[in-house]
């Protein structure tokens, strides 16, 4: 129950950008959109298929390089919906690429993150792109290591996770079960160029529950030990 | 002239950082910083040519009455952030790096 499918899209131009809806998607599970575009400062993505809640994004000039480039990220729970989902930005003729990733067993209700998710926005001739830890609140979470990068570097030694994407300089990785606590600093490599990084994790459904449990069985221990 | 960059941009708010340079002397101006959010964020630059830095960490601010950060590189740093003009007549010399939350 964590990590599940996949779908690519683009790694071309175009005034929009049409990606399939990732294998078994299904009422519950959390889709999560990676979105890049090569713009400087300003797009504003929407989805005909799905309610997107943004979870990261950054645009803007980067001094010095001759191309720009603006990546969202997004989560969705999903429904019943198959088929394809339509991006669109204004109708702006851009270099554009998406990756969308299906989780299942993830909570079913309000924001499925367990944490906030962090960022980073590289303008450097960098290698090794880096994504900054953050700390994760309960155990079996999905973490997902995103890196996004303007010369459509291919990934390698990725410090941690199972790749799961490398396209058109978009890499993710993901680590299923992910225990509570801090995830650490990850990098990976990529061909010379600047980049973001981010990890976003999300949370197991029935961790509150458990905890609820174990606060009961405890009740129920001490009550135990009283009436003996 | 000014650079900007959304560094982060969610549901809870923006982190917005931008730098000017000047257009004659191509030196870096001024360093500042817009955060709604509820967390703090870094912001680092960085000069390819010689290495300086200017780096500062930005406190969350209210998002409805968001107050800016802003600081004016001092001229003699401000020497050590000359920008250059590439073969291509772009314009080349630094790093930047944002992070959040920081």
């Amino acid at each position: 129950m964590a990590y599940q499918s996949n779908t690519t899209a683009g790694d071309s131009s175009g005034p929009t950008l049409t990606i399939a809806i990732p294998a078994g998607a299904t009422t519950d599970w959390i889709l999560l959109m990676h979105f890049y575009g090569e713009v400087s400062l300003g797009l504003t993505p929407t989805f005909d298929v799905g309610t997107w809640t943004k979870i990261t994004a950054a645009s803007g000039q980067q001094l010095g390089e001759s191309t720009d480039f603006e990546v969202y990220r997004y989560w969705a729970r999903w429904g019943t919906q198959s088929g394809n989902i339509v991006i669109s930005w204004g109708g702006a003729n851009i270099w554009r690429a998406a990756a969308c990733l299906a989780f299942s067993g993830r909570l079913t209700s309000g924001d499925p993150q367990d944490a906030t998710a962090t960022f980073t926005a590289a303008g450097a001739a960098n290698t090794t792109a880096t994504m900054n830890g953050l700390t994760v609140g309960h155990a079996s979470a999905d973490l997902i290591l995103l890196e996004s990068d303007v010369n459509g570097s291919a990934h390698t030694g990725w410090t941690l996770g199972t790749e799961r994407v490398d396209f058109g300089g978009q890499g993710i990785a993901t680590v299923d079960a992910q225990g509570s606590g801090a995830s650490g600093n990850q990098t990976v490599s990529i061909a010379s160029s600047f980049y973001t990084g981010a990890q976003i994790v999300l949370q197991v459904a029935g961790a509150a529950a458990a905890i609820v449990n174990k606060a009961l069985q405890a009740r129920q221990a001490v009550k135990r030990a009283s009436t003996y | 002239m000014t650079r900007t960059k959304v560094a982060y941009e969610s549901a809870g708010g923006q982190v917005s950082w931008q730098y000017d340079w000047d257009d004659v002397t191509l030196k870096i101006l001024q360093f500042r910083c817009t955060n709604t959010t509820t967390q703090n964020t870094r912001g680092t630059l960085t000069s390819q040519s010689t290495g300086q830095t200017v780096s500062q960490l930005v406190g969350p601010n209210n998002p409805a009455s968001p107050s800016p950060w802003s600081q004016n590189v001092p001229s003699a740093v401000a020497d050590r952030f000359a920008l250059r003009v590439d073969s291509r007549g772009r314009l080349d010399g630094l790093d930047h790096n944002f992070e959040y939350p920081a």
